[in-house]
């Protein structure tokens, strides 16, 4: 299998942001012109509802905060060249985990009861990914492969968790109980839904840049991803990094997902996660796998998913534009064409162009 | 009444989509660069049989599903060689296109992003009078499309096993060099595989279509995943993936028919083969690792 994006934190961050933002508004206009019958209506929406007020802004930032946490989560494990893809069901969990508690009775609503849901969806999102660690750490399975069949089978067991047992009845949606509003994250700008979360996720980038570009432990974790044997030999403690970083991610996808339960959701709705671990992994690549880049990626994202749902609302585009034009970003931003190699491929159809009309003359 | 003979027949109901893309996949795996898009690849061929099936009948449909997910498999290897996109991304990447890009050509075909039912598209049924043979009997009365998919899985591999093309396969993803001393060139053979793999998903998907006369929206449910689990399980060859396939369509049809039997909720049940999955792979390399030591 290739592995190769753990080698992404190179100089050319600065490249893939402006390649990602560029194919992203070309895919959008795209979009809007094929797919809407109101297309002017649509490439507003998409491009400026999100910029029109300071409200939808701060919303658009909020957003990006428990992604930048998850797309952190994608950093720390694909830079030590562990493949972990069960970011969604890690996520769901810790939504999970903090609704479940933020609601318990026995715990009294207030700052307490917020810092111990936020602990239980870190520590559910750690759980998750704790079998693939064990797995990577004692038998060296494959993690990707674990991860995803993992979070799998949590996205079932807890979709049933939620529109069962611990269903609340007299909402419309297929929910749990609501957390109370004392408990919740504080909104800092009202009526905007923004909380702490995109500055804590800020800090936690710059900790995360310093970690890796800064200290021996961080260097140890590169090598570890880029040469297991090589970091051996320099005498790192590769037997922690084996499972490690797998479950640091899985409690940052964790906090991600309590975060967005205790946010505007307040509480752990079904399906809610809603591909933010896959989008987490695009976000980690346009960041070139550098944690210090990553915020600016996850606004991005959460530019393309605020611009989609906006036009949605506003004009008749359909709901899965946004994330198709994610997928794409991801496909483009992966290629790497050379100058040398494009040369080389006009050359030859130049050739071959010559040839055949040669060919063609008596 | 849920019996042994019922377990079979439903193991084998859900091998039939499950084995070609195993197969499919191995091919890729072998050349070296394993096709991590076998999931998405899988609901492409179950969205295209269904559009083109809707308006040429289901046979042009079938070959519809094979062509154009082989094409797209085949371009997403091409994207990787030659503007040096990574092949993992591009899988994911494609893994997450197909769902979006299904659900919006369904609104634009079909008007809808649910479930689209196209009459006359479920593949019939045949063999059901010899379905009651003694312990041979689950074979039979299967549809149609499950018996062809089989056949492309046991096509791909007789392929894999038996011609140039397999051994070459090998040569490329266990010594690339050498296989370019011989005067062959690796790339290609990487496309071709990703070409058969992109074909078996087709495969694939068209028999989960086919099956229901139907889309149904994210329908390939983790197929393609447990597909890759298959390869790796299956210890990368052939036999090995057939019988780890086979392990997980018994283990699928044995949480399927244990909603018949017990009262516990279907979503639990359904959970249950991607958590004993997991620890069956875990335990596989742990026994692996143990031999090697």
């Amino acid at each position: 299998m290739m592995r190769s994006i753990k080698d992404t934190g190179d100089a050319r961050v600065g490249i893939r942001m402006v390649v990602a933002v560029v194919t992203s508004a070309a895919l959008a206009a795209m979009a809007a012109i094929v797919l809407s019958r109101q297309p002017l209506v649509a490439l507003r929406a998409f491009f400026l509802a999100p910029f029109v007020s300071g409200s939808s802004f701060l919303s658009m930032l909020e957003l990006s905060g428990p992604l930048a946490l998850c797309a952190l989560g994608v950093v720390v494990t694909f830079r030590a060249g562990h493949y972990s893809l069960g970011g969604e069901g890690q996520a769901y969990a810790g939504a999970f985990a903090a609704a479940a508690v933020g609601t318990m009775t026995a715990i009294p609503a207030g700052p307490m009861a917020m810092m111990l849901s936020l602990a239980a969806g870190l520590v559910a999102g750690g759980l998750v990914a704790a079998l693939p660690a064990a797995g990577k750490r004692f038998a060296n399975a494959d993690v990707l492969l674990t991860s995803i069949l993992v979070s799998q089978g949590m996205i079932f067991a807890i979709d049933w968790a939620i529109a069962g047992p611990l269903h609340d009845p007299s909402g419309n949606l297929v929910a749990m109980r609501s957390i109370p509003a004392s408990s919740l994250l504080p909104r800092l700008l009202p009526p905007s839904t923004l909380t702490p979360v995109p500055f804590f996720t800020a800090a936690l980038c710059l900790v995360a840049a310093f970690y890796f570009e800064h200290t021996r432990s961080g260097a140890a974790h590169d090598l570890y991803g880029r040469n297991t044997q090589f970091a051996q030999l320099q005498g790192f403690n590769t037997r922690r990094l084996s499972w490690l970083p797998i479950v640091v991610a899985g409690s940052l996808h964790g906090l991600a997902g309590a975060a967005m339960a205790m946010g505007a959701r307040g509480t752990a709705i079904r399906g809610m996660s809603g591909g933010i671990g896959w989008s987490a992994i695009g976000a980690a690549l346009v960041a070139g796998s550098r944690p210090s880049a990553v915020p600016i990626a996850a606004l991005l994202f959460s530019w393309l998913d605020s611009g989609s749902r906006q036009a949605v609302v506003l004009s008749d585009l359909p709901p899965d534009a946004g994330l198709a034009i994610k997928a794409i970003v991801i496909i483009v931003i992966s290629a790497r064409p050379t100058i040398a190699g494009m040369r080389s491929i006009y050359v030859r159809a130049l050739s071959r162009l010559r040839d055949g009309r040669g060919q063609g003359r008596p | 009444m849920y019996t042994l003979s019922t377990a079979a027949f439903d193991a084998l109901v859900f091998l039939a989509p499950l084995l070609p893309a195993a197969v499919g996949g191995l091919a890729t795996e072998l050349v070296g660069t394993l096709n991590i898009a076998l999931e998405g690849l899988i609901l492409t061929g179950a969205f295209v049989y269904v559009a083109a099936a809707s308006v040429a009948g289901p046979a042009a449909g079938a070959l519809m599903a094979l062509a154009i997910t082989a094409a797209v498999s085949y371009g997403m290897d091409g994207l990787s060689r030659k503007a040096k996109a990574d092949s993992f991304v591009v899988g994911l990447g494609v893994n997450m296109l197909a769902p979006a890009l299904a659900s919006i050509l369904s609104q634009v075909v079909f008007g809808t992003k649910g479930v689209v039912v196209v009459a006359g598209l479920q593949s019939s049924r045949v063999l059901e009078s010899l379905s009651g043979v003694p312990l041979l009997g689950p074979i039979f009365g299967h549809r149609v499309s499950d018996y062809l998919a089989v056949l492309v899985a046991m096509l791909i591999g007789a392929t894999l096993a038996y011609t140039p093309f397999g051994l070459r396969a090998k040569a490329a993803g266990q010594n690339p060099e050498a296989l370019r001393m011989a005067g062959l060139d690796a790339g290609t053979l990487r496309g071709a595989a990703f070409l058969v793999s992109g074909l078996a998903c087709g495969a694939s998907g068209a028999a989960l279509a086919a099956s229901l006369g139907a889309y149904v929206p994210n329908m390939s449910a983790g197929r393609g995943w447990i597909a890759l689990v298959a390869i790796y399980l299956g210890g990368k060859g052939l036999f090995g993936t057939v019988v780890a396939s086979i392990f997980f369509a018994l283990l699928l049809s044995a949480a399927s028919g244990a909603q018949s039997v017990l009262s516990a909720p279907p979503e639990l049940l359904m959970a249950l083969p991607y958590f004993i999955t997991p620890i069956v792979v875990i335990a596989g390399s742990y026994g692996a690792s143990r031999r090697r030591q």
